[in-house]
């Protein structure tokens, strides 16, 4: 090639010193064979494989730096680099010593002067980099899971009220029924009536833990999205939490129509909506009037719920914001600013979407939903 | 024996019912509020031996109805019977509250030992 350097046509000194450069450039520099033999390294190369030095690595297989699992991924990279395609990959390689180093590679192939063919590589140790990442993708997981718990531990306190109540009711009744025996001043009705009485408490306390089951399942994506009454997903959800609702004296109404259905996920919805009404929640607060109103709008093929409060919407600089996620305006450690950044994603996966509605004079916020 | 008079001041009416029932076995005369605004006013005109408070509760709650009976300086003794009660601050912070019962209770058995309570024993 005629752009290549003609190594004899330069002098010694630059040859030397062109010789230092690649040795002592911060990257590992390496010739393969076809058959993948190693023909020539720098010195940064040795050291990043872990090798004494460059001798006892000139002919030796460069195949088994490579574990198995990367085998066939090295192989993709070869076929590129023979086409002239100068593609990177990240590898996990094993040195000398056994260590397993993330590596980015990026290949050539190369002409030698016996006309045969060979590969230069440059090898670059990202091991930092890829666990770094690996790192930070870990974090946002359980980032979106502690969001996931805390909505729900908002609403423990609440629930232990909820399910107390109806324990009460039984062991009241139990206890009641043995001492009217006892006094025997129990009649059959009155053994039947509390038997009911007991038997539907039971139902009740039955229907709050499965409401709080479907909140709590994990769910994956690969769940199939069906067509669900939309009414009774925010009914179930309310029930779980309309505690805290009605002792702060916000009022919720569910206008939602009997029977409007999209398509959708249960679980998914829920959280929606417990992130929405969390969110009422904050805002309502300080305000003396407290309401919040859910509302269904049949669309030809979409359908719309919509669910205001009676606060007076957001600053205009703030609600371009917020859905971005960790954007909060709730005090460190109230809030973790994912709410709606992980309902616009739960949205997103039904196909639909949420959005802020700024033209109303209360604050709102829209579902949409494909039926 | 002259009736006794409790007030129940308890937002779920299953509930408010077998207060009613258990002290009634005792010829106790019971009222019911509904929450805390609802007791508020029923005792603007009547005079109770025993207030039975809900915590939480819609309108007013508890917390509010206790702060107005100390407030008011009415001679009532408190008992708070919730599923929500986190620490024993209500007893210590308020003279008039004398008992904590938290949720699920038996109703009936503490309606005996109430009952003891506010009848003074003959002897005494």
């Amino acid at each position: 090639m005629q752009d290549q350097v003609n190594f004899r046509h330069l002098d010694t000194d630059i040859i030397l010193s062109l010789i230092e450069m690649i040795n002592e450039a911060p990257i590992c520099l390496i010739v393969l064979s076809n058959s993948c033999k190693i023909l020539e390294i720098n010195q940064s190369g040795v050291e990043m494989l872990e090798f004494k030095n460059k001798f006892s690595m000139i002919g030796t297989d460069f195949l088994a730096f490579i574990p198995d699992d990367q085998k066939e991924k090295f192989e993709q990279h070869l076929i590129a680099a023979n086409k002239n395609e100068k593609a990177g990959t990240v590898l996990n390689l094993s040195t000398k010593k056994g260590n397993k180093k993330w590596m980015e590679i990026f290949s050539s192939s190369y002409q030698l002067e016996d006309n045969k063919k060979a590969i230069v590589s440059l090898i670059h140790d990202v091991d930092k980099r890829v666990k770094i990442k690996e790192e930070l993708a870990k974090n946002k997981e359980a980032l979106i899971e502690t969001e996931r718990l805390s909505a729900l531990g908002e609403f423990a306190s609440g629930l232990a009220h909820e399910i107390n109540n109806p324990l009460t009711i039984i062991k009241t009744k139990t206890s009641l029924l043995s001492e009217k025996q006892k006094m025997g001043i129990l009649s059959q009705e009155e053994i039947t009536s509390y038997l009911e009485v007991i038997n539907q408490t039971v139902d009740r306390t039955h229907a709050i833990v499965n409401n709080l089951r479907n909140v709590t399942r994990r769910q994956g994506n690969e769940e199939e999205l069906e067509l669900i009454p939309l009414k009774k997903v925010f009914q179930n959800t309310l029930t779980i939490c309309k505690e805290k609702f009605n002792k702060a004296g916000i009022k919720i109404e569910n206008k939602i129509s009997d029977n409007t259905k999209a398509l959708a996920q249960n679980v998914q919805l829920s959280q929606v909506f417990i992130n929405l009404l969390n969110n009422s929640f904050s805002a309502l607060a300080s305000l003396d009037e407290k309401w919040i109103l859910v509302e269904s709008h049949e669309m030809d093929t979409k359908v719309r719920i919509s669910i205001t409060d009676s606060g007076k919407g957001i600053e205009p600089k703030i609600a371009r914001k917020i859905m971005e996620p960790f954007y909060t305006t709730k005090q460190v450690g109230e809030g973790t600013g994912l709410g709606l950044s992980i309902s616009s994603r739960i949205m997103n996966s039904f196909d639909g979407r949420i959005f802020y509605n700024s033209k109303k004079p209360n604050t709102q916020f829209v579902l949409e939903f494909n039926k | 024996m002259e009736t006794k008079k409790v007030l129940i001041a308890e937002d779920e009416a299953m509930i408010a019912a077998m207060w009613r029932e258990a002290f009634s076995l005792h010829d106790c005369e019971v009222v019911l509020a509904k929450n805390g605004l609802d007791a508020i006013e029923i005792l603007g005109n009547q005079s109770f031996d025993l207030l039975i408070t809900d915590l939480r509760m819609p309108e007013k709650d508890g917390y509010a109805l206790i702060k107005h009976i100390e407030e008011k300086r009415i001679n009532l003794p408190i008992v708070v019977c919730s599923g929500y009660i986190e620490d024993e601050a209500l007893l210590n912070q308020n003279a008039s509250v004398k008992l904590l019962l938290k949720k699920p209770v038996d109703i009936g058995k503490e309606v005996q030992n109430l009952i003891q309570e506010i009848n003074p024993k003959p002897n005494s």
